[in-house]
């Protein structure tokens, strides 16, 4: 993402240049626009317009198929005396901040941890693996071990003569969710931290011992200050990642034909379950449209916000 | 201004679709082309046999037939295709999935006229042999025919004969009879229903159905749209509130229902590890081929309160989207499948049931046949998960599956379903 924008800025203007750079910046100028025109144009297609056309379509009553009907600002006040949406708003904010806090605690964790460790390029392949496989296919193989006569349950009666504990059931669903979530998420941000951290040179680590900084005071000094530009871009990375979690709790959470119950909907399922979701859809795309858009509008919100907090001048080294 | 917007995404549309591809799409010049979305997998029984008169009817009418076997959700891809020229001429699906997405905004053909139509190969017409018991499901409030249907699903509590010929001796007919049995299971320390709970729909079968026996067919439905929720305090209605959680109470469900993945306890049913399952007629066809040695399939009628006894039911049938190009060739096909020979496929090799009275049924399929043919058909949930979907689905659904679980009392469960229609209704400003 950031080298596509420093890169998309374009070459930048000198003063006296010679003759022959001169004719180079003229013809990567000249470039410049065949380049970028066909990016933006499907950008435009597929991304812009249809997020107007959700703006747009958020204003009315429509049910896919018959004239849409204007209803203003209707469904929007109707989001707010909605239960199961102010439910799903929840959701997704503890997704965005109990997940996100756990997956980074533990992604430092791992990363202090692994970066002394020998066979670390191994150990990080382990951890990214969840990353890989798809959501889906996570989320079946999560709902055979926890159900109630899945592997775990047989584990704890077998070891400790336990009786099965319902972990899928009302009460647990969302909590197994968010587990899974960081379970699922937290190779992917291991790998990025560690990047980071195997950038910093080694002395500054020895100084620090040296003068006698345990390993908490090394993470604070050293490791935290010197990899921030890394870590705040994570940050906004799983912000707008946590918005668009959806297959995991989808599979997870439903079956085939079903939809997860209404209690562990996050915002996505919620856009999906007033459109298309579920054995008997509700087909309400103005309704579904304005929970969307309003995510966006919240997320945009909050992740300017966190580039403001977050924002740091880089340190050289 | 709606219009105007339709109108000018269907030419935006148009106008891609002409420069991006040639013109072999939609169009007079493939007047003898069937399209058909099924909601059939290719693999599924259903789908063999429709192949096979597909390729019949092609050879015989002279009619192309293009068929993509789209799965379950051929009506949400069929709901996204009518804004464009590319529509099907064919689709089938549950009679409630249809009348949700094309009846109410008016996208369906009108099928009367097929009624009328000679089936190929037989002196009698589609109506002649299609009991009027189905037209509730068929037909609008105004009587127009959005689906002729081939497939019947009724829903029973099933049991292994084997295993309980006691049962089988004497099937129950009221609640106490049946509650009777229950204990009585209960006591000699088996596990008495077998519940997928993580299917919500599967759930709502039971209180859906207890309702209807408690206020008559029709009753859950006109209960739910009433805008005030008034109806809740029903004395009739407390008492089937209460019966189904007592099943919770009296822990009648078997252990993990509530935590478990479907078919994961449906299948242990099939494997004698509980008695009853209430489930529609295609359970013996899912649970079949892991169910214990001589499983022998029998089913009951859901128990009566005292007056209602109808057999809660549902049908699959053929609609045409009103835009169809062919639709005429559509109507040939429906009443050309519709023939005695084509249609006992679908009992004779899928293992279903059809709605022609005349078609030999599969064994395990013959007391829902018997219920099917005596008692007067209410539909599967009172038509609730079709006509307010959203409401069945954020309100009801969760709240009951608190209800069968012990986690809210008959009482608190009316008190909170009544204020949730309310707020529900209140909302839909």
């Amino acid at each position: 993402m950031a080298l596509a924008t420093a890169t998309a800025r374009g070459p930048r203007r000198r003063r006296g240049p010679r003759a022959g750079t001169a004719a180079f910046e003229r013809s990567r100028r000249r470039l410049y626009l065949p380049f970028v025109v066909p990016a933006l144009l499907l950008h435009l297609a597929f991304v812009i317009g249809p997020t107007l056309a959700a703006l747009w379509i958020s204003f009315h009553e429509w049910d896919g198929v018959s004239g849409m009907q204007w209803r203003g600002l209707d469904n929007y006040s109707a989001l707010f005396d909605d239960p199961t949406f102010r439910t799903a708003l929840v959701n997704t904010f503890i997704i965005l901040v109990v997940a996100g806090a756990a997956i980074f605690i533990v992604s430092f964790g791992l990363t202090m941890l692994v970066r002394e460790m020998r066979g670390r390029s191994f150990i990080r392949s382990v951890l990214f693996f969840p990353h890989i496989v798809s959501a889906i296919v996570l989320s079946i193989v999560w709902g055979f071990i926890f159900q109630h006569n899945g592997v775990v349950n047989t584990f704890l009666n077998k070891v400790f003569g336990a009786e099965p504990i319902g972990w899928l059931n009302a009460d647990n669903l969302f909590r197994m969710i968010l587990i899974g979530t960081v379970w699922i998420s937290t190779g992917l941000y291991v790998t990025i931290i560690m990047a980071a951290v195997d950038r910093i040179p080694r002395y500054f680590y020895e100084d620090a011992l040296l003068a006698g900084a345990n390993s908490f005071q090394r993470l604070r000094y050293v490791t935290l200050p010197l990899s921030w530009d890394v870590i705040s871009v994570a940050a906004i990375f799983w912000t707008i990642s946590s918005l668009k979690i959806f297959e995991f709790i989808y599979a997870f959470g439903g079956t085939t034909n079903d939809l997860p119950p209404p209690s562990v909907w996050n915002s996505a399922l919620f856009v999906y379950g007033e459109s298309f979701g579920g054995r008997s859809p509700s087909y309400l795309f103005g309704y579904a449209s304005a929970s969307a858009i309003l995510m966006l509008a919240l997320f945009t919100v909050l992740i300017v916000a966190l580039r403001r907090v977050l924002r740091r001048d880089s340190i050289e080294f | 201004m709606s219009m105007g917007y339709r109108s000018r995404r269907r030419s935006a549309a148009a106008l891609m679709f002409a420069s991006a591809c040639s013109a072999d799409d939609s169009g007079g010049d493939s007047a003898k082309e069937l399209v058909y979305w099924s909601l059939w997998q290719e693999k599924e029984p259903q789908a063999k046999v429709l192949a096979k008169a597909l390729q019949d009817f092609e050879q015989e009418s002279g009619i192309k037939v293009k068929v993509e076997w789209q799965g379950r959700d051929n009506i949400t891809k069929l709901l996204a295709a009518l804004r464009t020229n590319d529509v099907p001429d064919l689709v089938d699906q549950q009679y409630f999935t249809i009348s949700n997405a094309i009846v109410k905004n008016n996208q369906y053909q009108d099928l009367s006229s097929v009624q009328e139509m000679e089936i190929p190969g037989e002196g009698t017409t589609v109506g002649q042999v299609i009991p009027e018991k189905y037209d509730q499901f068929t037909t609008t409030a105004d009587g127009a025919r959005f689906l002729i249907p081939y497939e019947v699903i009724g829903y029973s509590i099933w049991y292994n004969a084997k295993t309980l010929p006691d049962v089988a001796s004497s099937p129950p007919k009221t609640w106490q009879e049946f509650s009777a049995i229950l204990a009585k299971s209960k006591a000699a320390g088996r596990n008495p229903i077998a519940l997928d709970g993580d299917i919500a729909g599967y759930a709502e079968y039971w209180t859906a159905t207890a309702l209807v026996r408690a206020l008559g067919a029709g009753g859950f439905h006109k209960l739910v749209s009433d805008k005030q929720a008034s109806g809740w305090d029903d004395p009739n209605v407390r008492t089937a509130i209460s019966a189904i959680a007592d099943l919770a109470r009296q822990k009648y469900f078997i252990p993990g229902y509530d935590s478990s993945k479907f078919p994961a306890i449906q299948t242990k049913w099939a494997q004698n590890e509980a008695d009853f399952l209430f489930m529609g007629s295609w359970a013996p066809t899912e649970t079949g081929p892991l169910a214990a040695p001589g499983f022998e399939y029998r089913a009951f009628n859901f128990p009566t309160f005292g007056a209602d006894d109808s057999l809660p039911a549902s049908v699959i049938g053929f609609a045409i989207p009103k835009p169809a190009d062919h639709a005429e060739a559509a109507e040939q096909f429906i009443a050309y499948f519709l023939n005695k020979e084509r249609l006992s496929k679908i009992s004779s090799e899928a293992s279903n049931l059809t709605p022609r009275a005349d078609i030999e049924v599969p064994k395990q399929l013959a007391d829902v046949n018997a219920l099917l043919q005596e008692k007067s058909l209410s539909k599967i949930t009172d038509g609730v998960l079709g006509d307010f979907s959203d409401f069945d689905k954020k309100v009801f659904q969760p709240l009951n599956l608190k209800l069968m679980t012990g986690k809210v009392t008959p009482d608190e469960f009316i008190e909170q379903i009544a204020a949730g229609q309310r707020d529900f209704w209140a909302n839909q400003r």
